[in-house]
């Protein structure tokens, strides 16, 4: 089946439709999902009014972890099957990753400085997340930097295949040493742990920097593809004049 | 509604959300921008095909 979607055609016509769906449904949820917990969700007996950064820090910091493990299999897929447009979707999905880390990073910064007393610890959940962002960023730089494009995907894809050692450090930090940063409340054995007033709104932002994180990849890949097809265009135009 | 704007802690609330609205921002514009300017140079390619 996969074989059947890595056919460039097939995706162009597919993501034609794809794209608006996701994308109208992405701003949808956030136009539901951010005044919820900006406004309506109640403060937590504990953090008060600061747990309303929850409902952005926690989707940007799932889906920051989410968008890296979905790189890995689809740089996966391209070194194994050889699939261009598995490398394309690699690519296309990382700066969407790196704006989520950042944004964890930035957001848990906020929430720390009222409710630790400190904007940055070099706790194991934050460090590691940092290193997950500098991957990120690695990534990108790595594909900036080489011009072959087919090169670029190959050593950038082993690049993340290796990042992905950080991925379930990041998620199993808060089990494995004694952090600053409180452990899971959302993904844990015997459910979630969050009161369903708080839940909801979380779950809905949660969706919708899913459904953003799907069509901006669509669009990502799509400006790709169309990239390439110029560049084939006028290297055979080139060749031609020559 | 159950925010208590009066609440100091807001001053850390605003900038998160605020953040997050111009990265999302900025994400999109940049993802649109791309995708609409490699769009039209291929169709143009493939016009004067």
């Amino acid at each position: 089946m996969l074989t059947r979607y890595a056919n460039p055609e097939r995706f162009m016509r597919l993501s034609r439709w794809a794209l608006p769906v996701t994308a109208v449904t992405a701003v949808a949820l956030f136009a539901i999902g951010l005044p919820w917990g900006l406004f309506f969700a109640p403060p937590d007996y504990q953090q008060g009014e600061t747990v309303r950064i929850m409902f952005v820090h926690v989707p940007s910091s799932s889906l920051a972890l989410g968008v890296f493990t979905f790189m890995g299999a689809a740089s996966l897929m391209g070194l194994v099957w050889g699939h261009t447009l598995a490398h394309v979707a690699a690519r296309a999905a990382a700066p969407v990753g790196a704006v989520y880390a950042g944004l964890s990073l930035l957001t848990g910064s906020l929430w720390g400085a009222p409710t630790w007393g400190t904007w940055w610890e070099w706790d194991a959940r934050l460090t590691s997340m940092l290193v997950l962002f500098l991957t990120y960023l690695g990534y990108l730089a790595l594909h900036a930097a080489i011009p072959e494009r087919d090169r670029a995907a190959r050593l950038a894809a082993v690049l993340c295949l290796a990042g992905l050692i950080n991925v379930p450090i990041v998620k199993f930090s808060v089990d494995w040493w004694s952090t600053l940063h409180q452990p899971a409340s959302l993904l844990r054995e015997g459910g979630a742990s969050i009161h369903p007033d708080l839940l909801w709104p979380l779950l809905i932002n949660a969706l919708a920097f899913l459904f953003a994180f799907i069509a901006l990849t669509l669009a990502g890949m799509r400006a790709e593809i169309f990239q390439r097809r110029v560049e084939a265009a006028s290297m055979r135009q080139a060749r031609a004049a020559a | 509604m159950n925010a208590d704007l009066a609440d100091p802690n807001w001053a850390y609330v605003w900038p998160a959300y605020g953040l997050a609205a111009i990265a999302m921002i900025s994400l999109v514009a940049w993802t649109m921008r791309r995708q609409s300017l490699w769009a039209a140079r291929a169709k143009r390619l493939e016009e004067d095909r």
